[in-house]
């Protein structure tokens, strides 16, 4: 095996399950395989230029694949509904953190795109702020920037939600993605 | 809801999660990367090199629309204005030399305060810049930073800017990006592991061969640096030992150990002495690198010449693009301080609205 292959396949075994994971959680089944997929074509395509440390650069670029995969809302119900789902497995109150997750997701909605992938970066893939700046397209100052905003109004939106159940469009929210 | 739990509770209803994925995907997985493997690269060319400086946040600079200018110069109002260089007296020591004479004298320094939670505090200045489609935004800022950090990376942040300056924005939108919505300060505290990695001083060695191996195999990023611990493992070694430096208050003896290491930087160039930008007597070491992605910097590393105490670091952009008087791409004279710290306080304290004073380790 070549020094590439050797370098790209130790590359796919140690973040092929983290990239289809950051695809799932913001594309249907297929299009996370077809977004994992393109994802490590590019990788392979362009590996003289991976970085030592490659994980940043593939969430990027899958963020590319995800922004050039259809945008119907049926995926981004998809979306709603795993949260939730998600919510009922690791909650022990039912009930509440169903209506909590509801809640958080159509404030998540609400943000700016950039926002809003700032903190799903660091909450969801557990990116760094250096990491997560780099998979972001900005630099860390300019991250950090990005993410104390999308914080306070994530927070302020959380407040001020008048009623759990007052769901936002979901597909118009998410179409900058 | 606390901004410390919003993500907190994002992450709570994280709806993938990687090790509840069954092995289908795992085995769907192998299958691609055999079919990857058989399709062409494209082979390496000659790309024009990336206008991405180490640790400056420059992502781009594009049409300048307006200049702010921030520090005292004589530069046209046209020219986004970095901070000045610092006067460096050279006085011909050898780097590694200096380097070694700073641990001796670091080996009998007073140990730093001790307490649950390592605090430091910063000046720092940074070009924050943003980008859009081909919309681009910069913005200069110098901050004070204050950093409570406990052993699980919980803790708090406090950030107080001195001044900030937009230097150009294409349109509203990347300038929000580099703008603070709501005033001056800004006060977050951070769930474990959220505000920083914290670096378990008790297993690094005093020794230098093997800390020297213990710094290049980390790849953590410490003391909220732009720049990764990649590239070979001699700037390895200098990321990681600074970045702890500007998180941590390390012991004596690993201080003096990383100040060892530190001295078989290749290509480490004395300055000579300075008076840093907090006044301080300083002597200073540099290195030229381009490891921490883009155009060649100079990182200048900057010790209290009486107890080897770490004061602070500077990057400075060192190659100019294009023929005019200033960088084509930056607008900015050549050389330009793009980013620096200097560190004012670091310690252990009890709480975590607890502060050292002084102006030193």
């Amino acid at each position: 095996m070549s020094d590439a292959a050797g370098r790209f396949t130790a590359a796919f075994q140690r973040h092929h399950l983290q990239v289809y994971a950051y695809a799932l959680r913001r594309v249907d089944e297929a299009s996370a395989h077809d977004v994992v997929a393109e994802t490590f074509l590019a990788a392979w395509r362009h590996i003289d230029r991976l970085p030592e440390d490659p994980l940043p650069w593939l969430y990027r670029t899958a963020g590319y694949c995800v922004a050039n995969q259809g945008r119907g809302s049926r995926r981004q119900a998809r979306l709603a509904g795993r949260m939730v789902a998600a919510a009922e497995v690791t909650a022990p109150d039912h009930a509440d953190t169903v209506v909590e997750a509801s809640r958080l997701h159509a404030a998540l909605a609400e943000l700016n795109a950039a926002d809003r992938e700032a903190l799903l970066l660091v909450a969801w893939e557990g990116l760094d702020h250096r990491a997560a700046a780099f998979a972001a397209g900005c630099s860390a100052a300019t991250f950090r920037v990005r993410l104390y905003r999308a914080r306070r109004r994530l927070a302020r939106l959380l407040r001020e939600a008048p009623s759990p159940h007052a769901r936002l469009p979901l597909a118009a929210s998410f179409e900058e993605m | 809801m606390s901004q410390y739990d919003v993500l907190d509770a994002l992450a709570a209803v994280n709806p993938v999660r990687v090790d509840e994925l069954d092995g289908s995907v795992k085995q769907r997985g192998e299958t691609l990367c055999d079919e990857i493997l058989r399709q062409p690269r494209v082979e390496r060319r000659q790309m024009p090199r990336r206008l991405v400086l180490a640790g400056a946040g420059f992502v781009a600079a594009g049409v300048l629309a307006a200049t702010v200018v921030v520090w005292p110069t004589d530069a046209e109002p046209a020219v986004a204005a970095t901070p000045p260089m610092l006067a460096y007296r050279p006085d011909g020591a050898p780097a590694a030399e200096v380097l070694q004479d700073l641990a001796r004298r670091a080996e009998r320094a007073p140990a730093p305060a001790v307490g649950r939670l390592h605090y430091v505090r910063m000046q720092s200045f940074y070009l924050d810049t943003a980008s859009s489609g081909g919309d681009r935004a910069s913005a200069l800022r110098i901050v004070r930073e204050e950093r409570w950090l406990a052993p699980d990376g919980s803790g708090r942040a406090v950030d107080t800017d001195g001044s900030a300056q937009i230097v150009n924005a294409d349109n509203a939108e990347t300038m929000s990006a580099v703008t603070y919505p709501d005033g001056a300060r800004r006060d977050e505290r951070y769930g474990p592991g959220r505000l920083s990695a914290v670096a378990d001083l008790s297993s690094m060695s005093t020794d230098p061969r093997p800390l020297a191996g213990q710094l290049a195999g980390n790849r953590t990023s410490f003391g909220w640096s732009d720049t990764a611990p990649n590239g070979p493992d001699w700037y390895r070694r200098v990321v990681v030992a600074t970045g702890i430096a500007k998180q941590q208050a390390v012991p004596p003896a690993l201080w003096a150990a990383m100040l060892r290491v530190l001295a078989t930087t290749p290509g480490l160039t004395s300055q000579g002495t300075v008076t840093d930008r907090e006044g301080r007597r300083a002597v200073a070491v540099s290195f030229d690198s381009t490891h921490g992605g883009g155009r060649p910097s100079r990182t200048v590393l900057l010790f209290s010449p009486d107890t080897g105490a770490f004061l602070g670091e500077e990057h400075i952009l060192i190659t100019k693009l294009g023929d005019g008087p200033y960088d084509a791409y930056l607008k900015t004279r050549i050389p330009a301080v793009t980013t620096y710290h200097s560190l004012l306080a670091a310690g252990g304290v009890a709480t975590d609205d607890e502060r050292l004073t002084g102006a030193g380790k």
